[in-house]
Formats: C-alpha cells, structure tokens, sequence
C-alpha cells in the first residue's frame, strides 16, 4: 500500500473513532456510565482539542512547506504564505484555549487574545483564497473573469440575506462593546469567506478526475464545516442548546482535518510525490 | 523532434502529461486552447510550435503546482513528443 493510501486509512480510522466519540455523547449522555466515568468531560476536551490542534499545526507546516515551492515573489507564493499565517495564527489561538481548558481546567474568558488571533486568522484566509483565485483564472483555463465575478454576486445576495437573519440576533442579544462585536463578526467574517470559496468551488469542479481537485475540495469542505460550526455555535448559544455541543466539536475537527488534508495533497504534488 | 508531429499525437501526450494535475476535462481544454492559438488545430505541428506550446504551458502548470514540478511535467512531455517524433 502506498504512503499516502496509509496515511488516508489511518486518518479515515482516527476520523472514525473521534466521530463515535461525540456521537456517543450525543446519544447515549453525560449520565451514562461510559461518559460519567470513563470518557469524562475532562477525556472529551482532550479529545476534542487534542485533533483541533494537530490538525492546525500540521496545515500551517504544510502550508508553509507550499509557499517554499513556489517562486518568491509570485502569487502563489503569496496565497500559500498566507494560509501558513491564517492556519497558523489559529493554531496558536486554539492552543490559547486549550490552555485554558486543559491545564487551568477552567472555560476560557471571553473576548481574549485568542479571538483576537482568530481575527487576524481570518482576513488572511479571505484574501488567500481571493489570490488563489484570481492566479488560477489569470490561466485562462477557467474562462473569463466576468463570469467568476458574477456567480461570486450571486452567491453574495442570498448570503447577506442570510448575514441578516444571522446577526440581527446576535445584535439584540447586547452585552460588552467587544463583545458583542465579535459576536457579529465571527459569523459575517464566515459568511465573507463563503462567496471566495463558492467561486473557488466552481473552479474545483472543472478540476474533475485530477489531483488538483481533491485539494481543492478538501479545503473548501473544510471552510463549509467551519461556517457550519460558526453559525450552529450561534444558535445554540441563543437557544440554550448546550447538549448539542458534541456536534459544534466535530465540526470544527472535521474542517480543520479536510483542511489540513487539503494543504498537505498539495504539498505532495508540489513534491512529486 | 523530426520537423512536424501529427496534431492528433501531440494533442494526446501533452493532455496525458497534465491530466494527473488538472484532470482530463481540463487537459484537454487547455490543449485545444494553445492549439488553436498556434493555428495547430488540425493536420500536423511543427517542431517551433510545439516548443511555443510548451513553453506556454510552462508557467500555467507552476501556478498550480510550483516551478520545479512544472519544469519536471514539461521536460517528461518534451521527451515524450521527442520519441514520438523519432517513431513518425
């Protein structure tokens, strides 16, 4: 069996594992004697934060690795590095978190510098993908420009619908200055993110059948299960749906591992592997 | 390469060459873009046009998948070009 077919199964069987373990907790309950005393709250933070971070540090070393391939000074290089700083700046913001969860055993303060990481995580990303596909178009194997433009507005109309629908909520429910600004802009930096990845996915999709795809595909699998995690996390705040929890973890672990994923298939290609 | 290949063959090797990255849909495309540019769409392709050919296909494949998988993928194209047109 091949390197990377190793790799993928022993992803997939980890992937596996981690999914029965919040399902579990979704099912069967914290008053269970399998998570009362054996997978405790305490094994489940591991187990939740213990992938988020593996997964992060190895998508900004990949990242990086990319950015090292390409030319200096050219925009792929750019987009690459750019990546390494939004994948970066979130690991260090999630270990923040893990900090305080696992070692101080205690919830983490909100606002704190980890949000503020997180912000600088996600203008990087933003203009990442905005790069990727203005290089990859400027090719001229994915048509004209205009057409990517518009389908980016189109997909932009019913998003800001739904930007109001979302933060409308989030504006009423009141609180600190800060707070209640990054309460709003957690879920309006996602739904920004969303219009590059649309366009992105458009252009994976003419990508069919080559390796190039499965990079692309990962990666924008992994930015839709973080806005998915973004906006449930919202919503169960609001409506005090707090046993649901398990599923905003596995969000979060899904998207950062299709990412890292993504960025690693293109590491192997700007190797040869 | 001796003198012209037939377009059908270059075609062929040089979309086989890309696939990999970019699928054959894509390939294929691609090659009948540069080609149609070149005016080598139909009949045969000289040995300047298909060194134009790759050296435009050079820098497109190093935005997906860097300069010097780029150089390695056109090179393994060329040589194959080269034996095809040694066979012809």
């Amino acid at each position: 069996m091949k390197e990377r077919a190793r790799i993928d199964w022993a992803l997939g069987i980890v992937g596996a594992f981690i999914t029965a373990l919040f399902v579990g907790k979704l099912f069967v309950g914290e008053d269970s004697i399998l998570y009362g005393s054996i997978l405790t709250p305490a094994v489940m933070l591991y187990a939740a934060a213990l992938p988020k971070l593996a997964a992060l540090l190895g998508g900004a070393v990949a990242a990086y690795a990319c950015a090292q391939g390409f030319d200096e000074g050219s925009s792929s290089r750019r987009a690459w590095s750019l990546m390494t700083l939004w994948l970066g700046t979130w690991f260090i913001a999630q270990s923040m978190l893990g900090y305080y969860q696992l070692i101080l055993v205690e919830a983490a303060p909100f606002p704190s510098a980890a949000d503020a990481l997180f912000m600088v995580g996600y203008p990087a990303m933003i203009i990442a993908v905005h790069i990727f596909i203005r290089t990859y178009v400027s090719t001229g194997m994915f048509g004209d420009a205009r057409d990517h433009a518009a389908a980016a507005f189109i997909a932009a109309v019913p998003l800001f619908v739904a930007a109001i629908l979302i933060l409308t909520p989030a504006l009423a429910s009141g609180g600190e200055t800060l707070e209640l600004a990054l309460n709003v802009a957690y879920p309006a930096l996602d739904l920004v993110a969303m219009v590059p990845t649309i366009v992105l996915l458009r252009i994976t999709l003419k990508l069919r059948g080559g390796s190039l795809f499965w990079v692309w595909t990962l990666i924008c699998a992994g930015l839709c299960f973080m806005v998915v995690g973004d906006l449930l996390f919202g919503y169960f705040e609001l409506l005090g749906l707090g046993f649901l929890e398990p599923l905003l973890d596995l969000c979060y672990i899904a998207s950062y591992a299709f990412i890292a994923r993504g960025v690693y298939q293109q590491l192997l290609i700007v190797r040869g592997s | 390469m001796g003198g012209e290949l037939d377009t059908q063959v270059v075609h062929q090797i040089v979309a086989d060459g890309i696939a990999p990255y970019v699928g054959a849909t894509m390939a294929r495309a691609s090659v009948n873009g540069h080609l149609d540019k070149l005016d080598a769409s139909e009949g045969v392709v000289t040995t300047s046009q298909v060194d134009t050919l790759l050296e435009r296909l050079g820098p497109g494949l190093s935005v997906f998948i860097g300069p010097a998988r780029g150089s390695e993928v056109v090179e393994e194209i060329r040589e194959k070009l080269l034996a095809a047109g040694r066979s012809q």
